[in-house]
């Protein structure tokens, strides 16, 4: 059977997580054997400035995980990565202020819609909220910028650290790509 | 101590920044300001409808009304409501965005629509305009509701005949979206479907626990309900042809990670 090979995105500003839940995810990887040659192939992301890791799934399928700065003049390396993305996750620090502009340019140059790629919406460091007004309120304005690309896409609480959060990532991203199958055939979209 | 309200205008933004971006601005400068002039109290927007309620001391709110009809980001400044109050009804300062499909500040909508409406002062046509406009969802909702009572009285053992759909994700303060939910919401998400074809899709292994995570999305407010009137004839063309569908198969991507997922799972389980 022939190799499968996925990449997923993760996109964000300084300090959202990337990096950690890329190495998170990377570090469960049960083909320890492979880490030698997964760092060989990863050097000419990392100084380039873009995480690199990876998740086997077995010998022949792999998930790519690429991390992303979220401004918008780093869109050369967005671009590295761009065709064939099987997921884009934009991480967003909660409380920091929302760098609505980024989010903007993120979302044009990747242009989900039109594109087909599952968007995760991660919210990060969300243990340090003091209650849920103040997660609503951040989310209140995520989903406002969401709507201005006409994207209703999911907004979910992710702590990069923690190995079962980051998994349901990688599951909802692979439920939105399974459900785009269905909804062509059974349902009517609402105009 | 005193409550006024304020209506404004967002101008269109000159330079590139996104409408977005200039509510976001403007909000975030206003969040400070009235920190300083301990103001509390909430910012209402709608496309380029800018209501904000504001409760402190005169001084204070004197201090804001000069500074929004001094900021270039905002025009048309009306103050629709001006009247002295013996203990506020905000806690803090915040900001509520607002959409025309989305139902989920109904409720806080009509909490505010109460603190206003008897006392508000709209001037002249254009205000009466923009006040409706901030209000327009409770206020059709209020309709809707007079022409259906029996909504309320839904149970969750009657999901057959109906016509399912969801406006947005539910939000994870109110329901964190799970395993189940994460395999219907995809599917109900700016779309609709039938009860009935939900069903045929097999994505559970009964149809009680279809119906759980549905009540949990119903419980949460997030799930539009619609029902069909004649289930027999209404699309019975389309249900004959998808007779025998199923979850189209998973491609071997889809499941070596669901496989790796679940093993993952059982291994974080064991003692
Ligand atoms: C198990 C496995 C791991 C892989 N790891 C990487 C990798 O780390 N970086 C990379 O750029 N490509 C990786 N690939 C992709 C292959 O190098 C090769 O480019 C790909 O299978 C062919 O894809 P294409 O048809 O898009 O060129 C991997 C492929 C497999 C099967
Ligand atoms: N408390 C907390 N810390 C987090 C969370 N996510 C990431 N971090 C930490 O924040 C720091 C910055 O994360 P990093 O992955 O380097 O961010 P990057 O700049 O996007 O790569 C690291 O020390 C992470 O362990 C979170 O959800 N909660
Ligand atoms: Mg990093």
């Amino acid at each position: 059977m022939s190799n499968i090979y996925k990449k997923l995105a993760v996109v964000g500003e300084v300090g959202s997580g990337k990096t950690q839940l890329i190495k998170t995810i990377s570090e469960i990887s049960p083909f320890a054997t492979e880490a030698k040659s997964s760092v060989d192939i990863g050097k000419e992301y990392t100084t380039v400035g873009i995480d690199y890791g990876r998740l086997s799934l077995s010998e022949d399928i792999a998930l790519g995980l690429y991390g992303l700065p979220g401004q918008k003049r780093f869109q050369l390396l967005w671009d590295m990565v761009r065709n064939g993305l099987w997921g884009l996750l934009v991480l967003t620090k909660f409380n920091d202020e929302l760098n609505v502009k980024s989010l903007d340019n993120i979302l044009e140059h990747f242009d989900p819609i039109n594109n087909q790629i599952p968007l995760v919406i991660g919210l990060t460091h969300i243990d340090t909220a003091e209650n849920d007004q103040e997660i609503d309120l951040f989310i209140d304005i995520i989903s406002y910028a969401l709507e201005q690309h006409g994207i209703n896409a999911p907004i979910v609480p992710v702590d990069p650290r923690d190995i079962e959060s980051s998994l349901m990532i990688l599951q909802l991203l692979d439920a939105l790509e399974q459900s785009s199958a269905i909804n062509m055939e059974a349902t009517q979209n609402v105009v | 101590m005193k409550r006024i309200a304020c209506l404004c205008t967002i101008t269109e933004p000159e330079d590139h920044t996104s409408h977005s971006e200039n509510v976001f601005h403007i909000f975030d400068s206003a969040r400070k300001f009235n920190k300083e002039q301990n103001i509390v109290g909430t910012f209402l927007v709608l496309n380029n409808v800018l209501l904000q309620i504001l409760e402190g001391e005169p001084s204070g709110l004197a201090n804001v009304v000069y500074r929004v009809n001094r900021d270039p980001r905002i025009s048309n400044v009306a103050v629709i409501l001006n009247t002295a109050i013996e203990t506020p009804s905000f806690t803090r300062w915040s900001i509520k965005l607002l959409s025309e499909q989305c139902a989920a500040h109904r409720t806080y909508l009509q909490k505010i629509h109460s603190l206003i409406n008897e006392k508000s002062l709209l001037k002249t046509n254009e205000d009466r305009i923009r006040y409706n406009k901030i209000f327009q969802s409770i206020l059709s909702e209020n309709i809707k509701q007079n022409q259906t009572p029996e909504e309320d009285s839904y149970t969750s053992t009657s999901f057959n005949n109906t016509l399912l759909g969801m406006s947005s994700w539910p939000r994870p303060t109110q329901l964190r979206v799970n395993a189940g939910l994460m395999k219907i919401c995809p599917l109900l998400i700016g779309h609709t479907i039938e009860y009935k074809k939900l069903l045929e899709l097999e994505l559970f292994n009964s149809a009680q626990e279809l119906n759980s995570y549905l009540q949990q999305l119903r419980e949460a407010k997030a799930l539009t309900i619609i029902q069909t009137q004649d289930p027999s004839n209404l699309h019975s063309f389309e249900a004959h042809q998808n007779k025998n569908q199923q979850t189209p198969r998973p491609g071997r991507f889809s499941q070596a990670l669901k496989n790796f997922i679940s093993g993952q799972g059982m291994r974080a389980s064991k003692p």
